[in-house]
């Protein structure tokens, strides 16, 4: 993983930012990896939790400007810090679902020392479904397949 | 390295295979590729990963 984007997760954790990874690096938990252009970060728009994001973001070093903490209580806002491939987009809104229930479900992984959660394979679906783009709709298939695939015994 | 090779005759199988194959193994080696994945190919195309724009640029949309 990239050493600045360790930093800016580690940053995350240290201020307890309640977040979800949805998005392609969701779609290698439950299907297949697949290549992506960034990592997409589903947060909770609580105010106490952005400000932890605020705060965290500031910590890390990002080129905050005029972003307030309140940027990230509002639903219609989404930020991208980056440039593809190394690039994160945090969203306080998903269609189709509330924040709580997808951290409910959502599973823990740690990769290269970095604990994350990561949505679960129904909210994932649920969420490209709301989306609909091609490519959302090319994931839930290869979601689908994969619950499906593991169900059935090879010859 | 596994060196048995199977025949398909069907590609939905061979497609199953592969998700039995990934889903095989933990979820942390799937991420990981995913990231080495992504990686190759943006060097395929001649962009090489740079960390760095995560402290240098930043964009906010509005949804509509």
């Amino acid at each position: 993983m990239d050493e600045d984007l360790e930093q800016l997760l580690s940053a995350f954790n240290a201020h307890n930012v309640r977040h979800v990874v949805v998005g392609g690096h969701a779609v290698a938990v439950h299907a297949q990896p697949r290549a992506t252009k960034d990592l997409d970060v589903f947060i909770d728009r609580s105010p106490d939790n952005a400000r932890a994001v605020y705060a965290a973001l500031a910590e890390f070093g990002a080129p905050l400007g005029d972003t307030k903490p309140e940027d990230f209580e509002n639903p219609t806002s989404i930020l991208r810090l980056g440039v593809p491939p190394v690039c994160v987009e945090i969203m306080q809104h998903i269609d189709g679902l509330d924040f709580n229930s997808a951290w409910d479900a959502s599973s823990e992984h740690t990769v290269d020392g970095f604990t994350a959660r990561y949505i679960s394979a129904e909210h994932l679906i649920q969420s490209k479904l709301a989306a609909g783009r091609l490519q959302d709709l090319a994931d839930v298939a290869a979601v689908r397949q994969a619950q499906a695939a593991m169900k059935i015994k090879p010859e | 390295m596994d060196k048995t090779i199977r025949r398909f005759t069907d590609p939905e199988e061979l497609k199953n295979e592969e998700y039995r194959y990934w889903q095989s193994v933990p979820a942390e080696e799937r991420i990981r590729a995913t990231w080495e994945h992504t990686i190759d190919c943006y060097r395929m195309k001649g962009v090489e990963a740079n960390g760095r724009g995560l402290r240098t640029t930043l964009v906010r949309f509005q949804r509509t």
